[in-house]
């Protein structure tokens, strides 16, 4: 176990997890001494049924006072101000958000503005500036997913003002996160996959970058087991309602993990993919999470062997020999790639040559990378990661993950 | 599948390791606070630990009260005696430093000065308390059960439950566990141990209060055998009291285990460390509960087995490898050359003929359990003989 | 029973004017370096015009300031971030992990590690900062030190170094 000369972990947020979990919302509202919260979600989900089924869980003994579902993909000041005048229109006193990363950020976002009163929300931006806690924030993850239930942060985009404004704080945390199996049932397979690997890639890294520490450990190998456990299995068959808990759970471990230690060179090559070829975060993280082992086994393989037990299983571990595990879970978890491409019929890429928008076009080209690894260089997340990364080793990586080649670790150089 | 909602909270911060302590000022800042009231027992200020938080706070900008040395056990007159101080020089924040009293006077007082001082009568029980109190940093620095996480406090035979008392901050330093106290140490390390291992069998457990539990143990696997030959180690000391931490919060999701609260109704009876109690019917009382309930033994092997182990242990085995484990930590404790740890109850002061009056407190306050059961464990853990 | 005492911590002087040397030794080390090596002048070329970058210890710790001039020149700003348009604001939670930081005991990377900065401002050019950052602890540490600092010190030819070294030394203390 590695115990770090200093570490910090925190969680605040209160999990309630089970096939009928939302029916507990109405008690947690009124232990936070709230009863009409403010619903909000995007066109997605409300399209998917879901609103339906929370509001049946909860309307005979809570007043809903308005559901909005207007939320864009990429979070927007605009938004956020027009939802904080609905809020405070309807006199609600508590906001339930129902959805993936946009809707969280956006329901943080309009927190922040009704509980503190706020005309501009620059002025509560940055680490530190929300020093008390806010009005009460039910999250409900419909994917599984990206953990931003469990999240200290929000990122709301001023699209006048050409700028992107990052809030951090303790108090940005919802006071609960609802996982309930109900809410992923209808996930579509080949999203079931992606965000299944985003949770997964969030719990690796967690486990083997350079801000680990025991909490967030134990809490990374709990969501390793069970994503790898359960996400062939539901991917393969939608409706297993245990399964998906499992998932939900998983995912929100995971969250617990990164939100605590951080993540690496995945998620630094992967938002830069994302911001400048408009690829899923899922699908970009699915893809990197074996280069990102590979490109650092030299410095944390000791970390990445003891992944192999939860990923794998007792069996799998105890017959590999030691110096082999670490290799064996990047093959593991190629081949779980490979597994998901075969069970979406192709839906799941492999590599980035094989990532098409629903043009079938292909979104991400040679010509781009290095603008991509341009782009990298400028990522927060590049300072956990335990070997260091610049323009040249950003395209070596892209370039094999772009082919679908494994990494050529001859050419890594090493610090 | 009506499979009832999980239900987890752990609102406590915990910063661990080297300088935790300069953080301080800067967590207050966070917390919208900037003029603590600082509680510390007798034992703390006797030991000149109160020149360590001086220390931190040095630079800050941030001046602060400073009560030293409260009494051994919570009392009220001491509350309201603080709780005047507390409003006429308009503190803003609380920390509490050493253990046991210190920390259920600090959860007092912070109930008071946030309401009024007959309020503590009637907020007695469970779940009375409905809205935030004052910032809450919980700083432990001598040996005690880990119960300044949790959501309990104990004031003058008064029990007071709400997550509402859980400190918003616990700051372990390895600085404050400079001195050697090996007789308390190892009496934290076993209720972390017990309160770990019973939160990871209970029937109300999920995984997310095991990745408490877990660590807890991994932290007393790793620590207490270096803080045991090596008392001056003060990384292995925190290590322990990084355990009782972990456990602690694991502790507050779960009701009382059987280990716990037979070794404190045997702790009580007799004035010996609960701690001790507890690691001594540890084995017994994990011993029964496997007997009675298959899961249980993989569950256990799981949280203190390492990934070798693991993978290369036959489950037939498990419950004899957990067993053997504390076993051997109480054979380290018990060959410690000044002051050995009893590994059975007949080497402490408990006779045979009391203990079916132990099983019976333990009854009264809440053990659901059959007492000649409780009393077959008793005897064993007082034989140390397996059970039948 | 208890005795109450107001305490008003003081300041830890010896600790401040350590801090305080090396903050300025390294706001120098920026300006002479980034006339010196090449890389670090790319760096720089690619921040904003007038960007400016501040480290120093939170709430009145000692500080620095370095960025480029109204001619794009790079020079150490002086100690003072008040009523200057900081981008990048580097702040050391409190005095000894700045301690911890300047006698190396954390590099900057464990340092940020075990929650002890905090970094506010362009998240890009925060980036750039810290590879700066690097790139000076190259030229100023021995290799047995830079290499605890640094995640992965750099294959230089000896001239590079050593007379890199030299400059840089000499323009940070004489400020030319």
């Amino acid at each position: 176990m590695h115990i770090p000369d200093y570490f910090e972990f925190c969680c605040r947020v209160k999990t309630l997890a089970g096939h009928h979990a939302l029916e507990s919302i109405p008690d947690a509202l009124a232990q936070l001494n709230a009863k009409t919260p403010l619903i909000l979600t995007d066109k997605g989900v409300a399209g998917a049924g879901l609103i339906d089924i929370v509001t049946q869980a909860i309307k005979d003994k809570v007043t809903i006072g308005s559901i909005e579902d207007n939320i864009p993909p990429d979070s927007d000041l605009k938004v956020v101000n027009d939802l904080a005048g609905v809020y405070r229109e309807k006199n609600c006193d508590a906001i339930i958000a129902v959805g993936g990363g946009s809707v969280l950020d956006t329901a943080k976002g309009v927190n922040i503005v009704v509980s503190e009163n706020a005309h501009d929300l620059i002025q509560f931006c940055g680490a530190g500036a929300i020093k008390r806690p806010l009005n009460p924030l039910i999250a409900i993850p419909t994917t599984s997913g990206t953990g931003s239930e469990v999240t200290l942060v929000a990122v709301i985009a001023d699209h006048e003002k050409n700028r992107k404004m990052l809030f951090t704080s303790y108090f940005l945390l919802p006071n609960v996160a609802v996982l309930d199996s109900r809410m992923t049932l209808t996930l579509p397979p080949f999203l079931t996959s992606s965000t299944g690997m985003d949770a997964m890639t969030h719990a690796v890294e967690a486990y083997t970058c350079l801000a680990k520490n025991p909490l967030s450990d134990t809490h990374a190998l709990a969501a390793i087991e069970l994503l790898s456990k359960n996400l062939l299995k539901v991917v393969k068959k939608p409706d297993d309602q245990e399964g998906r808990l499992a998932l939900a759970k998983g995912a929100n471990l995971a969250g617990i993990a990164f939100s605590n230690s951080m993540v690496g060179m995945v998620h630094t090559l992967g938002h830069s993919i994302g911001s400048v070829c408009h690829v899923p975060h899922g699908t970009c993280m699915s893809i990197l999470l074996p280069y990102g082992l590979w490109y650092n086994l030299h410095k944390n393989e000791a970390y990445t062997s003891e992944l192999l037990y939860p990923l794998a299983g007792q069996e799998i571990f105890a017959k590999t020999p030691k110096n082999q595990r670490a290799e064996k879970v990047i093959e593991y978890i190629r081949q779980l790639n490979q597994d998901l491409y075969d069970a979406t019929n192709g839906r799941h890429p492999r590599c980035f040559k094989e990532v098409f928008n629903r043009d079938k076009d292909p979104m991400v080209k040679l010509e781009n990378l290095p603008q991509i690894a341009k782009t990298a260089l400028g990522d927060g997340s590049i300072f956990y990661n335990p070997e260091e990364l610049d323009y040249d080793d950003c395209m070596m990586v892209l370039t094999a993950a772009w082919e679908g080649v494994p990494l050529d670790r001859s050419k890594i150089k090493k610090g | 599948m009506e499979e009832s909602t999980i239900e987890f909270f752990c609102p406590v911060k915990t910063n661990a390791g080297k300088k935790a302590l300069d953080h301080i000022p800067i967590e207050l800042k966070a917390l919208d606070a900037e003029r603590p009231i600082v509680i510390t027992d007798q034992h703390t200020a006797n030991k000149g630990l109160s020149k360590y938080i001086i220390n931190a706070f040095k630079d800050s900008g941030m001046s602060f009260g400073l009560f030293e040395g409260v009494p051994k056990t919570a009392d009220i007159k001491t509350i309201r005696n603080i709780s005047q101080k507390f409003l006429y020089k308009g503190f803003d924040s609380i920390i509490a430093m050493g253990a046991g009293a210190a920390m259920d006077i600090a959860k007092g007082l912070n109930m008071v000065v946030c309401g009024k001082p007959g309020d503590l009568k009637n907020l007695a029980g469970v779940n009375k308390i409905d809205h935030r109190l004052m910032p809450f940093i919980a700083v432990p620095a001598a040996w005690g059960n880990g119960f300044e996480i949790t959501r309990y406090a104990f004031i003058e035979n008064n029990a007071y439950t709400s997550h509402f008392l859980m400190p918003d901050l616990v700051v372990i330093d390895p600085v404050l566990f400079k001195a050697p106290e090996i007789q308390l140490m190892t009496s934290t390390g076993m209720i972390a141990l017990t309160h770990a291992l019973e939160a990871c069998i209970h029937p109300d457990g999920n995984e997310f209060i095991n990745c408490y539990a877990h660590s807890a143990i991994q932290h007393i696997k790793a620590c207490l055998p270096i803080a045991i030959k090596q008392p001056k180690n003060k990384m292995a000391n925190m290590g322990v009291g990084n355990a009782a931490a972990l456990a602690g919060c694991a502790f507050s999701n779960v009701s009382p285990g059987m280990v716990h609260r037979l070794g404190k109704a045997a702790g009580t009876m007799f004035n010996i460390p609960s701690g001790q109690c507890m690691g001594i019917i540890l084995p017994y009382g994990l011993e029964y509960q496997m007997q009675k309930n298959d899961t249980c033994a993989s569950q256990l092997f799981h949280a203190i087995a390492d990934l070798e182990d693991r993978g290369k242990t036959q489950a037939s085995v498990y419950r004899q490898k957990i067993i053997d484990y504390i076993k051997s930590l109480q054979s380290e404790m018990a060959s410690l050359k000044k002051n050995p740890i009893p590994k059975t109850l007949a080497q402490t002061d408990i006779s045979k003929d009391s203990l079916p009056a132990i099983a019976q407190k333990a009854i009264d306050n809440g053990l659901s359990m059959d007492k000649d059961e409780c009393i077959k464990v008793l005897t064993a853990a007082y034989d140390g003989k397996s059970l039948a | 029973m208890g005795e109450y005492k107001d305490i008003t911590p003081g300041k830890k002087r010896l600790k401040r004017i350590y801090t305080a040397i090396m903050l300025w030794f390294v706001g120098r080390s920026i300006q002479a370096a980034a006339r010196v090596d090449k890389d670090i002048k790319k760096e720089f070329d690619e921040l904003p015009d007038q960007f400016l970058f501040s480290l120093g210890v939170t709430p009145n710790g000692p500080r620095m300031v370095v960025g480029k001039d109204i001619n794009g020149r790079v020079k150490y700003m002086g100690s003072n971030a008040k009523g200057k348009a900081i981008n990048v604001d580097m702040t050391i939670k409190n005095l000894e992990a700045a301690i911890l930081l300047f006698t190396f005991q954390e590099s900057t990377a464990i340092s940020s590690c075990h929650d002890r900065l905090t970094v506010d401002g362009d998240i890009p050019n925060a980036c750039s900062v810290v590879r700066i950052l690097d790139l000076v602890e190259v030229y100023l540490l021995p290799k047995i030190i830079a290499k605890l600092a640094v995640k992965r010190y750099p294959e230089w030819e000896m001239n590079r170094k050593l007379m890199g070294r030299v400059q840089v030394y000499l323009r940070a203390i004489l400020g030319f």
